[in-house]
């Protein structure tokens, strides 16, 4: 329940989640979002759980065991009970189905929290040998286990010394090509700039870089 | 708010205004970047498109991909291992199946003609025959997780590959007469107690979760296959090895322990990682002289979709096949009541017969399958055989033959099959049994379209406008390639370099592609409302058809303009009356008049009597 406690944490970053989901309504074209398709699905829903946890270890982590099972230990859910809110197919007496693929509060906010906490585990590879003790993820494992390219463009950005070229690297690692350029010129520029400021610190500064990516639409939804 | 929710929010807001020139991508002119990228993203999006999601090409790969021809990007990612995924996942789809996330594998196994249809089409060869089987091989994957216990995987399977090969000489059966050469019953019996029931759970979730069987099914072969009883008794009391009932009790257990060495010796014992469908491995039949354990049989689960009731008599069947084969939604017309058997007032009634003209023909087809598709004689040998519903009802004697009677002429032949006109025989395809429909539907034109049409939705978009012209063009790869998995993949490469697969917002209610020779009435009608047509109108009212005189497929010269043809009394109905007689059918509330029969969104339904209405429409 530490998960669900810690979301009380997250309520700024929460408006900030459905920001960027009401963006991407917007990436539809016109009539998209209003009309219901076979199955009951609908243009911009969740991708689900499994698929974004599939896509997170592809990009982010060498293969290992406990990459496989990555955002269900962010989210500290072993029994499960949290996967099927945020997008899942689950099978039982009623058959196979896609539950909660439809953004609602309860969703965006698991979201919102769960890739906070990533972004938060994976700040902690600005210093690697002080893992958290506490949390079923270390930090020393994910460094250990991040992709090589990750690995030097998040320590470049601990560094405050991220190139454009590093963080257009870290973003097309994260999100590939799917996202509009734009909104990879927009990023870079805002990092290379809050990267100046002082105030800001370098756990803070990976948290946000990482978050700010991991909560986009093209992330998250289906297209 | 602390600092990162600022920085978030910052950004959020950002990316909602104008921005400036993006970064290189590659070395090059600004034009050509913003071209790659838009390649790049096409590139990436094919990847998973095709893979189901399940490949993410880094950015190093998506860069060398950038230099090769489109086809040539497609031909390179139709090699991997993740595309025979994606294709499992297509044939799941297409035969009514959910798939996706972590219940693909599972999914996939308990319908093996998915996999053994993705297989064939990664290999380029033929999936006809895989898809349409009464018969299939039974897949088994290997552990996803690491089981509880801790033990690896590697561990489980070498545990059991070393106690089969103590089973194995345990018990030695010689000659095909069976004659037990060899019994060692002291060892038999400790190890059947100690590992048989001791770790029975054990075994058992190492069947349902290593290798894909559900769970009654394993049950069912177990105990049949113990004949535990026997076994228990002889090993408490004194066994006579060569009595009767052991001996078959013997020869049972050995056939067994012959099954779980197929399995467990396929295992390999080092470096086995589960990578897609093209990992997996089949299974031979574990116990041939069992037909209702017969695992060349299609599975049980795929005949809980076809449940046949002693009241539907075969219809949910045909409807599925219809509906799954060959794109034709029999959806009825709302009657106030529908429960009537065949030869009853409802099925003779014109409305009625508007469905129940093919609905009944093709029912036959399965006559002779019962509960879970278990086979009661065969197609010339009809007589007496206990038929059991999946209701539970059992028919014999006389039952049996009034059970049969409709679906025979007066001379005694078969009248099922698959009828497409009332009043064209040469149109209709009849046969007898599950085989023959099957071939059947293999070289029906439908099926075909039905493939193709269902690979656009699945491939590039449930939702979205198809021109029809141009997926009836991709269909003559069928005829033109060697065999239907070559044209399967070569459709699908034309799918993926559409212009549609290359729009990035497309509109779901605009036509991206169009066919090299335009149709008879596509200069007339606009795209959107040919495909409401053919979504909605076009199964009954199309050249055989041509339900009611009127054939939207057609576009004539009549009295007042260009319109459908529309026959009525023999003559060409005019364009406005034509028009207003379908507006009408469209709009009315009496849902025995309503068109079309099925469900239809208002939206597409406006827009159907908007195009009636406009002014632009050919008068």
């Amino acid at each position: 329940m530490n998960f669900i406690k810690q979301m009380g944490t997250a309520s700024g970053l929460t408006i900030a989640a459905l920001l960027m989901l009401a963006s991407a309504c917007g990436l539809n074209s016109a009539g998209n979002t209003s009309r219901v398709f076979d199955g009951g699905t609908r243009p911009g829903q969740y991708k689900g759980f499994d698929s974004v946890q599939e896509q997170l270890r592809q990009r982010l982590f060498i293969e290992s065991f406990q990459d496989r099972f990555l955002l269900q230990l962010v989210i500290e859910d072993p029994l499960g009970s949290l996967r099927p809110l945020m997008g899942l197919f689950i099978g039982d007496s009623g058959g196979n189905r896609f539950v909660n693929g439809e953004a609602n509060p309860m969703n965006v906010l698991l979201w919102s929290a769960t890739l906070e906490r990533l972004a938060a585990l994976l700040s902690q590879n600005c210093d690697p040998e002080t893992p958290d003790e506490n949390s079923y993820y270390p930090g020393t494992l994910l460094y250990d286990n991040l992709r090589e390219n990750i690995r030097a463009n998040l320590a470049s950005v601990c560094e405050r010394s991220a190139t454009s070229e590093h963080l257009s690297d870290l973003w097309i690692s994260l999100i590939g090509f799917q996202a509009d350029r734009e909104a990879l010129t927009a990023y870079v520029e805002l990092l290379e700039t809050t990267q100046q400021q002082e105030n800001i610190s370098s756990h803070d500064l990976v948290k946000g870089a990482l978050f700010s990516i991991l909560m986009h639409p093209e992330m998250l939804l289906k297209r | 708010m602390n600092q990162i929710a600022k920085v978030f929010i910052a950004l959020s807001l950002l990316f909602s205004v104008t921005h400036q020139s993006p970064p290189a991508l590659a070395d090059g002119s600004e034009g050509t970047e913003t071209a790659d990228w838009d390649r790049a993203w096409w590139i990436e999006k094919t990847a998973r498109t095709l893979s189901a999601d399940t490949l993410f090409l880094s950015p190093g790969e998506v860069q060398a991909l950038l230099q090769q021809s489109d086809t040539e990007i497609v031909s390179q990612l139709m090699q991997r291992p993740a595309f025979a995924d994606g294709l499992a996942e297509f044939f799941l789809y297409f035969l009514g199946f959910k798939g996706g996330g972590s219940k693909r594998y599972e999914n996939a196994t308990s319908h093996p003609l998915s996999i053994g249809s993705a297989v064939a089409v990664y290999e380029g060869q033929d999936f006809f025959d895989v898809l349409l089987a009464s018969t299939s091989p039974r897949y088994v994957l290997p552990l996803e997780s690491a089981p509880e216990s801790g033990e690896s995987h590697l561990q489980i399977i070498t545990a059991y590959q070393e106690q089969i090969e103590a089973w194995r000489n345990i018990i030695e059966v010689r000659g095909e007469d069976g004659e037990i050469e060899h019994f060692e019953k002291q060892a038999f019996c400790d190890d059947y107690f100690l590992d048989f029931e001791k770790e029975d759970s054990k075994s058992l979730n190492l069947f349902v979760n290593v290798l894909g069987f559900g769970k009654s099914r394993v049950w069912l072969e177990r105990l049949h296959s113990h004949s535990h009883n026997d076994i228990v008794v002889g090993c408490m009391f004194n066994w006579d090895p060569t009595g009767e009932k052991t001996h078959a009790a013997l020869l049972q257990l050995q056939s067994l322990i012959e099954h779980f060495a197929s399995v467990y010796l396929q295992f390999l014992p080092s470096d086995y990682e589960l990578q897609s469908v093209l990992d997996f491995r089949t299974i031979p039949n574990p116990m041939p002289s069992n037909q209702n354990l017969d695992s060349s049989r299609l599975p049980y689960e795929y005949w809980v979709k076809l449940q046949n009731s002693s009241t539907n008599r075969q219809r949910r069947r045909a409807a599925h096949f219809f509906r799954t084969y060959l794109c034709d939604d029999l959806t009825p017309i709302e009657l106030p009541d529908t429960d009537h058997g065949i030869g009853d007032v409802h099925a003779s009634q014109p409305e009625c017969q508007s469905c129940h003209y093919k609905l009944d023909p093709m029912a036959g087809m399965f006559w002779n399958l019962g509960i879970a598709g278990i086979q009661y004689g065969t197609p010339s040998q009809s007589d007496d055989p206990n038929y059991v519903f999946d209701d539970g009802v059992v028919l014999s004697g006389q039952q049996w033959s009034e059970y049969l009677a409709p679906w025979k002429r007066e001379d005694g032949t078969w009248k099922t099959g698959l009828v497409r006109s009332l009043s064209d025989e040469s149109l209709n395809n009849y046969g007898n049994g599950f085989e023959d429909l099957l071939n059947i539907i293999q070289e029906a034109p439908e099926f075909r379209s039905c493939i193709v049409r269902r690979m656009a939705t699945f491939y590039l978009g449930k939702d979205q406008t198809f021109d029809g012209g141009w997926l009836r063009e991709l269909e003559n790869d069928f005829e033109e390639l060697p065999n239907s998995g070559l044209a399967f993949r070569s459709i699908l490469k034309k799918l993926v370099t559409s212009h549609l697969a290359k729009a990035r917002d497309p509109n779901p209610e605009l036509c991206y592609d169009t066919p090299s020779l335009p149709g008879e009435i596509d200069a007339s009608v606009p795209c959107r409302v040919r495909f409401l047509l053919e979504e909605n109108c076009q199964t009954c009212h199309n050249k055989n058809t041509a339900r009611g005189g009127l054939d939207v497929t057609s576009w004539v010269e009549a009295e007042g303009g260009q319109t459908f043809r529309y026959i009525k009394n023999g003559e060409q109905v005019s364009a406005p009356d034509s028009r207003h007689a379908i507006s009408e059918r469209l709009t009315t509330t009496d849902s025995t008049l309503r068109m079309p029969p099925g469900f239809m969104p208002d939206t597409d339904r406006s827009q159907l009597l908007n195009w009636l209405h406009s002014p632009s429409t050919p008068k």
